[in-house]
């Protein structure tokens, strides 16, 4: 199957499910406008147009997907994940710092004192901004909190 | 009008609006420097900036973002042949040829110059035209709007679509879908939230541009590294450029900019578009021999789409500015922007914030003039920038767009959503659906919506004002013009195939 059609197939099952939440939508008034209207004729058009794009022949090839960097991508995805999960809990330094050098470990850089001194700095340099600059209260994260 | 004029200039002048352009620029050139990432990405990280900001200063801020980065991406296109923006990859053609040659001085002089021409250029018709139109749309009412804004989401889904206009369709759609989530403001009624609290008021704009521009966009460098360059000619010498040359360019410089400006304005062309264009219509107007030099290192033929690609950045402002709607994906990120800071553009902005609508017009004036003054002169320095290794380059904008959306909200739930948008909107970018398209739609979907209620209950409920007002009609069958066409040619091409 090609890009064109799996798209068309995901927009369609996509579609499909935004016209069938469309009817838990309440309706206030009797009037022809409704807060239903607009998402019903989207959700018509998706479809239509989702259709169109899994039944029309396309001229676009195939993309082979397992020749990209799969694995460094969900690497850095997770770190992102994991530093959305810290930044509140241990503190914007210490997660911003640990959050770059994972990354730059994900990247395959090697040069440590590169790493090091960039995220040390960039962090502090960032630090200060914020709070000494802008006034902007970072919290120091809820573990060292209690 | 003058006196509008007066309260620009005051405002652009301003010690804090100055201070706002000259970072702009710099900003946008070292990220339109960097291969991959164009100015709507770069545009997306600069919101969470301007939001304490003032509405002018952050618009102004933005707007030499913008043609900063279309500056900082024609330098790496003219040195390492790697154009930072889709706008910039006509001036590889000659550009790089004559930055190889050992000319890159010369090539980067020629194309500050010509941009600069451009630019002011533009912003003298911006200055004649915007005013006109706007005075003119004072007139519109909601059927008209409501019509031009579906103009806008055609024209855009037509030209974005790289050829493939049912994909840009679908994502013009999907945008319109999200923009439905959250409480629906005419009725109060909350749509498509599933009982959470953080969906009441619908999805945030800064969210899903940076997460659908910036992080997707360094995702996808990971995912497929951009290929290592030659840059053995980023050594800068000699900035100048004799008579003679600049002569001989001068015609050329002219044309450019004129029909670089008209290409701006119309709603998706935008700076890509109006390069090649004017690339083509140069190669077109050569001699014999001079035409045996396009693409082997020809002034002409770097001048032409340097001088329209920045003249159409000024033209994109004439949609923005007097109509509200915008033209393409980085003048739909100033839009949302402009909402946030709770300004409503549109016909009015030039009665309401004046100071606004001028501002951003001179100041793109003073712009274009701290590109050549300062920023040329830096370009050796600046091109240093293009050897800093990429393992170190894109952690940090992950950081940015990151730390961007969570200084604004707070919320750690907004991070672990902007990941989710970012990896859909890279398999998207994988499967070759444009993400322009998605923004518009989700941006113009609020005042779609709104437009069609007002003009239904001014109807009784009859759409019958699409043929009783004549600008509607119009503006209707230009829609339908739009949406024909493009499917009249794909239908001839496959039959004729």
């Amino acid at each position: 199957m090609n890009e064109q059609r799996v798209g068309g197939v995901i927009f369609f099952v996509f579609c499909a499910l935004y016209l069938f939440f469309a009817t838990d939508i309440t309706v206030t008034s009797e009037s022809t406008f409704s807060a239903r209207t607009f998402p019903y004729i989207l959700g018509v058009m998706g479809c239509i147009v989702s259709l169109l794009l899994i039944v029309l022949p396309s001229i676009q090839k195939t993309i082979a997907l397992t020749q990209l960097k799969w694995s460094a991508v969900f690497a850095m995805c997770l770190a992102m994940l994991v530093y959305a999960f810290l930044l509140s809990r241990i503190g914007f330094i210490i997660a911003t710092i640990l959050f770059l050098n994972t990354c730059f470990i994900i990247m395959r850089e090697r040069k440590w004192r590169h790493m090091f001194y960039t995220s040390f700095s960039l962090t502090c340099i960032f630090w200060l901004l914020l709070t000494q600059v802008l006034n902007i209260y970072l919290a120091p994260g809820s573990w060292w909190m209690g | 009008m003058w006196d509008g004029i007066l309260i620009g200039i005051s405002t652009a002048f301003s010690p804090v609006n100055l201070i706002a352009v000259m970072l702009g620029c710099f900003a946008g050139t070292f990220i339109g420097l960097l291969p991959g990432l164009g100015p709507i990405s770069a545009i997306a990280l600069m919101i969470p900036i301007t939001y304490g900001l003032d509405p002018a200063t952050g618009m102004i801020l933005m707007a030499g973002v913008y043609y900063g980065a279309i500056f900082g991406g024609s330098t790496s296109s003219i040195l390492i042949n790697a154009p930072g923006v889709a706008g910039t990859v006509a001036s590889s053609f000659d550009g790089y040829p004559l930055a190889k040659s050992g000319n890159a001085g010369k090539a980067l002089a020629l194309a500050a110059y010509s941009s600069f021409i451009g630019g002011t250029v533009a912003t003298f018709l911006l200055l004649l035209f915007a005013p006109l139109l706007a005075k003119v749309s004072l007139s519109f009412q909601s059927s008209d709007y409501f019509m031009l804004m579906v103009l806008g989401l055609t024209t855009v889904a037509a030209f974005s679509g790289k050829g493939n206009y049912l994909k840009a369709g679908i994502m013009t759609i999907f945008g319109l879908m999200l923009s439905t989530v959250g409480t629906d403001l005419s009725t109060g009624v909350e749509r498509y939230t599933f009982g959470s609290i953080d969906l009441l008021d619908g999805i945030s704009f800064l969210l899903l541009a940076m997460a659908s521009f910036a992080l997707a966009e360094a995702l996808h460098n990971i995912l497929v590294p951009v290929k290592e360059s030659d840059t053995s000619s980023t050594e800068v010498s000699d900035l100048s450029i004799s008579k003679q040359e600049f002569g001989e360019v001068a015609p050329t410089i002219g044309r450019s900019s004129i029909l670089g400006f008209f290409v701006g304005i119309l709603p998706g062309a935008g700076a890509t578009i109006a390069s090649f264009l004017a690339y083509g219509v140069e190669r077109n107007l050569a001699s014999e021999e001079q035409k045996q030099k396009f693409g082997k290192g020809s002034l002409r033929g770097l001048a032409a789409p340097e001088t329209a690609n920045n003249a159409a950045c000024s033209g994109s402002f004439v949609p923005l500015l007097t109509l509200g709607i915008p033209g393409s994906g980085t003048t739909a990120i100033m839009l949302g922007a402009l909402i946030s800071y709770g300004v409503q553009p549109g016909p009015r902005l030039f009665v309401d914030h004046p100071q606004v609508f001028w501002s951003v017009i001179i100041s793109m004036y003073i712009g274009n003039m701290v590109l050549l003054i300062m920023n040329l002169p830096l370009i050796p320095y600046i091109a240093k920038l293009l050897t800093v290794p990429r393992p170190i380059l894109i952690p940090l904008i992950l950081f940015f767009s990151l730390i961007g959306v969570y200084l604004v909200s707070f919320n750690t739930t907004d991070l672990y959503i902007m990941v989710f948008i970012a990896i859909f909107a890279l398999l998207l970018r994988l499967l070759q659906f444009p993400i322009a398209p998605m923004l518009l739609g989700f941006i113009l979907g609020k005042p779609i919506e709104d437009n069609l209620y007002r003009a239904l209950l001014a109807n009784n409920g009859s759409v019958s004002f699409l043929w009783e007002r004549p600008i509607t009609l119009a503006i209707f069958c230009l829609v339908c013009a739009v949406v024909i066409l493009p499917c009249w040619r794909i239908y001839r091409k496959r039959s004729s195939d």
